[in-house]
């Protein structure tokens, strides 16, 4: 059975930038454990020289031509944001260590 | 004291100067944009329910950078998600390739050996993030004017072995690119970015280091040159100690002339790449490909060959004359107009490098030009019979000039021809002169 | 009752002018203003005077020429960016989100002249299939407000079931038309990956997302498509394919077309009243002249796992730009089945397990194709159950992960290979409604609707009125 250890769920969670408290680590780890204990179903399926499919749409080279389209005024830009400053949106200061 | 190799690889961004950006339509101006998020739509922007179109002109420019280094082309490509989060980049990922680049396996020349290309890439540019003090805050600003915009990626194997080797490739990238004309790779505004990844190796290990230092955010090929300088001699004192020096991120303080720890690097990023579901593979078949390789002028190294054997040019000296392909076709017809009217191309080149002879290059046909430079270096029509006739009056009038002359001392045939020259008051071609003096003063 | 009536009905009445535009959108109101707190049928509904006045203006240029879904009200799912109305994907990251451009589908039926109610509840983000995993109140059944209505686009069923709007635009990735459809007794069409641009769609799973109709019949489903599909240049996924006039299927007979039932699909994990349901949905197309033959997909048994290891990789990848600086709220308000889910996305395409999880499946998808593509050789189209069991209650599934997971067994597959599937009406069990699915090759939707019409012609559960309406005398 897969085990999903709360060492796991917290690099996860950085990873997905999903905050969680001790107890969620705990209960996730444990439920989604379960979860990947059943897809892990899937293990003993050869799939030796398969290709992936990535799409089920191939309509392949689906380009466009480098015009110049309309953009938003910066008014609809920022419309949504909670913070902004004259016309820039607004974030606490980031720490270099990401 | 041990002895050691330093060696680098470096990664170089290029913003591709499209109209548009990469996967929408709003233009690609992010340095000249009046105001912040101006040229912004929910795609660049990241908003729900927004997908993306790629750019075509950015994928053939791409490819034909490729094959002016001489890559090979992946004709079945894609493009991949890189994910990491960060303000300046709306979607969590950015769009960008992974393991199907569309050029890989090139090289360039420097003059210390050859610089594989590892691979050429396309991927989005972020947006821009600027760090102030709002209200007294620490905030930071974002503008996503250049969210989306294309960006070439060129990654070299790690075959750089001196700073001014980088240097030189950095130099050379830059000249190629702006030769095609798919970039202005303007550092100072961000248009070309150099990273180096430098590592010292023992003199006589085989082996790569099992470490490299990333060295990012430079803007200038000085900079490179000494920032990489800097790595070189921290990194051997480390290494002197018996450590290894951290796996991470630094910068380069201009000022100080040192560089400094940005990020650590020891948990290697996991991106999290998989192929992108909203963007179809591209596929290059005969026709496409062939267009794009028509578009690819004759190689720069091929055409200052070229140059230098045809007319004997010195390749430092044109070089400085142009910069795109078009600009090199012309100068060719300005060559080979020169050549054809006997005129010395090289003494062009010359005269055009130290500006003794102003003259717009591309704004005028060649036969202009042409006859511009030889009303310049205008001689006068006078026969060799008329010719010898002064030349026997001022040998008459000069008789020491011709002993000493005689005698070896070549300084004196200036003073001859000078003296014919007057006399004829005519400019005369030196060399004509020359010859004619000489055979005469041989003769008596 | 008009909203009762077909498209095709209402449009003609409309332009006999014999009712008007603002009598539907009143019904409509009427509707929801008597039910819609039971059902939670809507997040968001548009101002009633804004909709009539809309509605006056089609009444007054109501002629022979315009389309057939001109003047109708209708409802869309709350998955739509519609431009400076309240979209929220049923989640509170989204609350106040004032898009500031419209879907692109959303922009084709309103140009065809039908006029907005509202915005559907659903799931958050299109993870669940029964509507519970809403911020904006569960919904309920209107066969059993006790029960749930099917998810992810359960307040479109709700509205169509309960006849508050004669159509709905849903959207299914792993059977979010088709389960709620099942579940409210309504028609839903899954489309064919790539036949309905998802510009303006809000991404659950890139790869699986399909933008559809749901309505009361497949007839009604046929009008909607025609409208609905074609190519969207600015959408690098949706196809270049004709668009067929998918009306025209509508009464060809279907003698000596063959059905397929998947064993796989029929076998331990069904609800024993559900597979009785379907195989007596069986007899009735053998009577208008269909054969019906067992067909095998193996590694359709796998086809839970396969679905959900891609949709949550690509989950947790399109969740990504919700980071509030933009637009939006903070990432704590993401639900906790969306926490999950995009916890295990992130797992499937981390270092080290993505060789193992979403590449395998990957692959796996492939395998799928083929067995489908193979099945599909020997019959016309393939029969089979929507869900496994009947609507649970509110409350069962949300807390059971993997009962949870099990719902979308014979929907995910389907969404897997791309394939188009039309869920209707096919009987009652215990009192609650039965739907399945008939699900053709790729493009073929005009098939479907040929099988889907003639079936309800023959039989009439499509036309049956939920529980919740028998008690009101409308």
């Amino acid at each position: 059975m897969a085990k999903i250890s709360k060492d796991l769920i917290d690099n996860l969670s950085k990873l997905a930038k999903i905050n969680l408290s001790k107890e969620q680590e705990e209960k996730y780890a444990n439920e989604l454990s379960s979860v990947m204990g059943y897809m892990e179903e899937i293990k003993n399926i050869n799939v030796e020289n398969i290709p992936e499919t990535a799409r089920v749409s191939d309509e392949g080279n689906v380009l466009r031509d480098d015009k110049i389209e309309p953009s938003l005024n910066q008014e609809q830009s920022l419309k949504n944001s909670k913070n902004t400053h004259n016309g820039y949106f607004l974030v606490p200061q980031i720490l270099k260590d990401d | 004291m041990n002895k050691y190799q330093v060696i680098v690889g470096m990664e170089v961004h290029a913003e591709l100067k499209t109209n548009s950006k990469m996967f929408c339509g709003c233009k690609n101006d992010p340095f000249h944009a009046e105001k912040p998020n101006i040229y912004t739509c929910p795609v660049c922007l990241g908003l729900p329910g927004a997908l993306p179109v790629a750019n075509k002109r950015a994928i053939e420019w791409t490819v034909k950078l490729g094959l002016a280094l001489g890559c090979k082309i992946n004709l079945f490509s894609k493009f991949d998600r890189k994910h990491y989060f960060y303000p300046d980049l709306p979607k969590g990922y950015q769009i960008s390739q992974y393991d199907l680049p569309f050029c890989y396996s090139g090289k360039v020349e420097t003059s210390f050996g050859p610089v594989g290309i590892t691979r050429v890439h396309l991927e989005e540019d972020t947006g821009k993030l600027i760090h102030q003090k709002v209200n007294g805050q620490d905030v930071s600003l974002i503008d996503f004017n250049r969210s989306s915009v294309p960006l070439i990626e060129i990654v070299t194997e790690p075959e750089i072995y001196s700073s001014a080797q980088a240097k030189e490739y950095a130099k050379k990238l830059r000249q190629i690119i702006r030769y095609l004309d798919i970039s202005d790779c303007d550092m100072e505004k961000g248009g070309m970015r150099l990273e180096a990844n430098i590592s010292l190796q023992k003199e006589g290990e085989t082996k790569l280091p099992n470490y490299k230092v990333e060295l990012k955010n430079i803007n200038s090929f000085r900079f490179l040159e000494r920032g990489i300088e800097y790595e070189i001699e921290r990194q051997k004192e480390i290494l002197e100690e018996g450590k290894i020096p951290d796996q991470e991120t630094r910068g380069y303080n201009a000022e100080k002339n040192t560089t400094y720890t940005q990020r650590s690097k020891e948990n290697a990023a996991d991106y999290r790449y998989f192929p992108d579901p909203d963007l179809p593979p591209i596929r290059f078949d005969n026709k496409w490909f062939g267009e794009i390789e028509s578009t690819v002028p004759e190689l720069l190294d091929t055409v200052f060959a070229r140059w230098e054997k045809d007319y004997k040019v010195d390749r430092k000296l044109t070089e400085l004359l142009f910069e795109t392909a078009s600009e090199a076709k012309k100068l060719d017809l300005i060559f080979s107009g020169l050549s054809n009217s006997k005129l010395p191309v090289d003494k062009f080149v010359n005269a055009v490098v130290n500006k003794k002879l102003n003259i717009d290059l591309f704004n005028k046909n060649s036969e202009e030009i042409v006859s511009i430079y030889k009303r310049s270096v205008q001689v006068d029509d006078i026969t060799d019979e008329d010719l010898k006739k002064i030349i026997t009056k001022i040998i008459g009038l000069n008789p020491k000039a011709v002993e000493d002359l005689k005698a070896g001392k070549t300084q004196s045939i200036n003073f001859l021809v000078g003296q014919v020259m007057r006399e004829a008051k005519k400019k005369i071609d030196f060399k004509r002169l020359e010859s004619l003096i000489t055979s005469i003063v041989g003769n008596i | 009752m008009l909203i009762d009536k077909s498209i095709k009905e209402l449009s003609i009445l409309l332009k006999k002018k014999e009712i008007s535009s603002v009598d539907l959108v009143k019904e409509s109101y009427s509707k929801i203003e008597k039910l819609d707190d039971k059902l939670h049928s809507f997040i968001t509904i548009r101002e009633k005077k804004e909709a009539l006045k809309e509605a006056e203006k089609k009444d007054k240029e109501m002629k022979d020429d315009q389309s057939i879904i001109y003047g109708l009200p209708f409802s869309i799912k709350d998955a739509y960016c519609t431009e400076n109305f309240r979209t929220t994907a049923g989640n509170k990251i989204l609350d106040d989100f004032l898009p500031p451009y419209s879907a692109e589908i959303y922009k084709k039926i309103v140009n065809s002249g039908s006029i907005l109610i509202g915005k559907n509840n659903m799931d958050a983000w299109g993870h669940g299939g029964s509507t519970e995993n809403t911020d904006y109140q569960p919904a309920h059944n209107p066969w059993d407000l006790e029960r749930i209505p099917g998810g992810s686009s359960g307040g479109s069923a709700i509205a169509i079931s309960s006849r508050m709007v004669p159509f709905s635009i849903g959207e299914d990735t792993g059977g979010s038309i088709r389960s709620p459809s099942s579940m409210c007794n309504t028609s839903g069409l899954k489309v064919t990956y790539g036949r309905v641009s998802r510009l303006g769609a809000i991404a659950y799973a890139s790869s699986l997302d399909s933008v559809g109709p749901m309505a009361k019949s497949a007839e009604d489903l046929s009008y909607l498509l025609e409208i609905m599909a074609g190519r969207d240049s600015y959408d690098s996924t949706s196809s270049m394919t004709k668009v067929d006039k998918y009306s025209q299927f509508l009464g060809i007979p279907i003698k000596g077309k063959i059905i397929g039932l998947p064993k796989e699909f029929f076998g331990a994990g069904l609800d024993p009243r559900v597979k009785k349901v379907l195989l007596d949905a069986t007899k009735v197309f053998e009577k208008l002249g269909a054969k019906i033959i067992d067909v095998n997909l193996p590694h359709f048994t796998y086809g839970v796992s396969i679905y959900y290891l891609i949709a949550l990789s690509e989950t947790s990848s399109n969740l990504g730009r919700y980071d509030s600086f933009r637009f939006g709220g903070n990432r704590e308000l993401f639900s906790e089945e969306t926490k999950k889910r995009i916890l295990l996305g992130t797992y499937a395409l981390s270092a080290g397990y993505a060789d193992k999880l979403y590449k395998k499946a990957q692959k796996l998808r492939t395998i799928l194709i083929q067995e489908y593509n193979e099945a599909l050789k020997i019959c016309d189209v393939l029969l089979a159950p929507v869900n496994p069991s009947l609507p649970s209650k509110i409350g069962e599934l949300i807390n059971d992960p993997l009962k949870n997971l099990m719902e979308d067994l014979y929907t995910g597959t389907i969404s897997l290979v791309g394939a188009p599937s039309l869920s209707i009406p096919s009987g009652f069990a215990d009192g609650l409604p039965v739907g399945m699915q008939i699900i053709g090759k790729k493009f073929g939707e005009g098939e479907l609707f040929q099988l889907g019409y003639l079936y309800q012609q023959e039989t009439d559960w499509h036309k049956r009125l939920p529980t919740i309406l028998k008690n009101k005398n409308e």
